[in-house]
């Protein structure tokens, strides 16, 4: 009943939930048009990858990041640590080796807000 | 040229279905042909909501499929003159539907002196969802005040701006209206739920209206018939007022602020709000 209603106490967290909403929408809004493209870029980078490297499709991570200076695309490539085929002419002993290569994309994140 | 509109919202369950019936019995009350359909192929519901499921015979699938005249899969609606139903099929996948083929139908719709086209969207993202709003002029967003429900009604906004024949072919985009629906004034006044102005302000669209939550949405849909014929309850008039406003009358908006209660109300009603939160 509403008579001692006001004696409990109230959660009031609908602030709560508008500042996450404007975090992910405003992180989701950035990465529109990239995100699109994503998928299909992490699948033709891990078809380069594969002729040479035997790999797992979970291994190879592509990201959009925001920066300062604009959008960077990130590249990570986790290489296994047991080879099954025979080594390829390199002889290097570091079996994890971790690539990453930066790029401007403001183009596209103009795309993505206009 | 019939006006398209599409009701759509990303979410699932947040009252698309029963808005799209309201908007669309709404609109033939005022005196506009139109039609309401149902674009969700294998879920169809509408019919329920607007009480004429034992008259469907053809369907939306059927018509695209050449398999029925659009007039023979057309339901008149027996309450409302200018009202009716093209339902969607119960029994088809959803790849049934295609572009072209919904093309075809939205243009014959127009050239049989229909005035309102009211596309009932499926959930999600996917091609049912793609499908229901290319055509549209204009997209009636329905959202509940609560965080999933607001993250996905931006993404549908996203889609609106990108996906659509508008978008695609550079013509003005399609106007966006936000409907805000099973909203509680008073809980939004006391900090439980996002209240229509963080809403706004996180979606960035205009207002067309705020439905509360209401037993009357559930007496309707129980009944089979669109909760906007019992324009003497909260819901039913609030969707009214949509409709009107939608077809350019300026009416306040109602149902933002809690309704004010008399001394005696406030201690001794099973409201589930605070007595002192109004």
């Amino acid at each position: 009943m509403g008579m001692f209603d006001f004696l409990k106490p109230r959660s009031a967290t609908a602030a709560i939930a508008k500042d996450r909403l404007q975090i992910i929408v405003a992180r989701e809004r950035r990465v529109g048009v990239g995100a699109s493209y994503l998928p299909q870029l992490q699948q033709e980078l891990l078809a380069v990858v594969a002729k040479y490297e035997k790999l797992d499709l979970d291994l190879v991570t592509v990201n959009v990041e925001q920066r300062d200076d604009g959008e960077v695309l990130e590249l990570n490539v986790v290489l296994p640590e047991e080879r099954q085929a025979p080594p390829p002419p390199t002889t290097r002993k570091k079996k994890r080796r971790k690539k990453k290569r930066g790029r401007h994309l403001a183009a596209a994140a103009n795309l993505a807000t206009s | 040229m019939a006006k398209v509109i599409v009701v759509t919202s990303g979410k699932g369950g947040v009252g698309k279905t029963t808005t799209s019936a309201s908007i669309a019995a709404g609109m033939a009350l005022e005196g506009y042909k139109t039609v309401a359909i149902d674009f969700d192929v294998g879920l169809r519901n509408l019919d329920l909501v607007m009480g004429c499921e034992r008259r469907v015979v053809y369907d939306l699938v059927s018509v695209v499929k050449g398999e029925a005249s659009l007039r023979q899969a057309l339901i008149r609606d027996k309450r409302v003159e200018n009202l009716h139903i093209l339902p969607a099929s119960q029994t088809r996948d959803k790849e049934a539907l295609d572009l072209e083929g919904v093309g075809r139908v939205v243009k014959e719709l127009g050239t049989m002196g229909f005035d309102y086209v009211v596309c009932d969207s499926p959930a999600g993202i996917e091609k049912g969802a793609q499908l229901a709003m290319y055509y549209a002029d204009e997209a009636i967003v329905v959202t509940n005040p609560e965080v999933s429900s607001v993250r996905d009604s931006d993404r549908i906004l996203g889609l609106l701006d990108a996906k659509t024949q508008r978008a695609i072919e550079g013509r003005e985009p399609i106007k966006t209206h936000l409907l805000v629906t099973r909203y509680s004034p008073a809980r939004a006044a006391s900090g439980e739920m996002l209240s229509v102005d963080d809403i706004l302000e996180l979606l960035g669209i205009e207002l067309l209206g705020v439905i509360p939550e209401s037993q009357a949405v559930l007496n309707a849909s129980n009944q089979g018939a669109p909760v906007v014929l019992e324009s003497e309850t909260d819901a039913g008039g609030a969707y009214l007022d949509v409709v009107k406003r939608f077809v350019g009358e300026a009416l306040p908006h109602r149902f933002l602020e809690p309704e004010k209660r008399g001394f005696f109300s406030r201690f001794f009603s099973p409201s589930p709000r605070s007595a002192f939160a109004g």
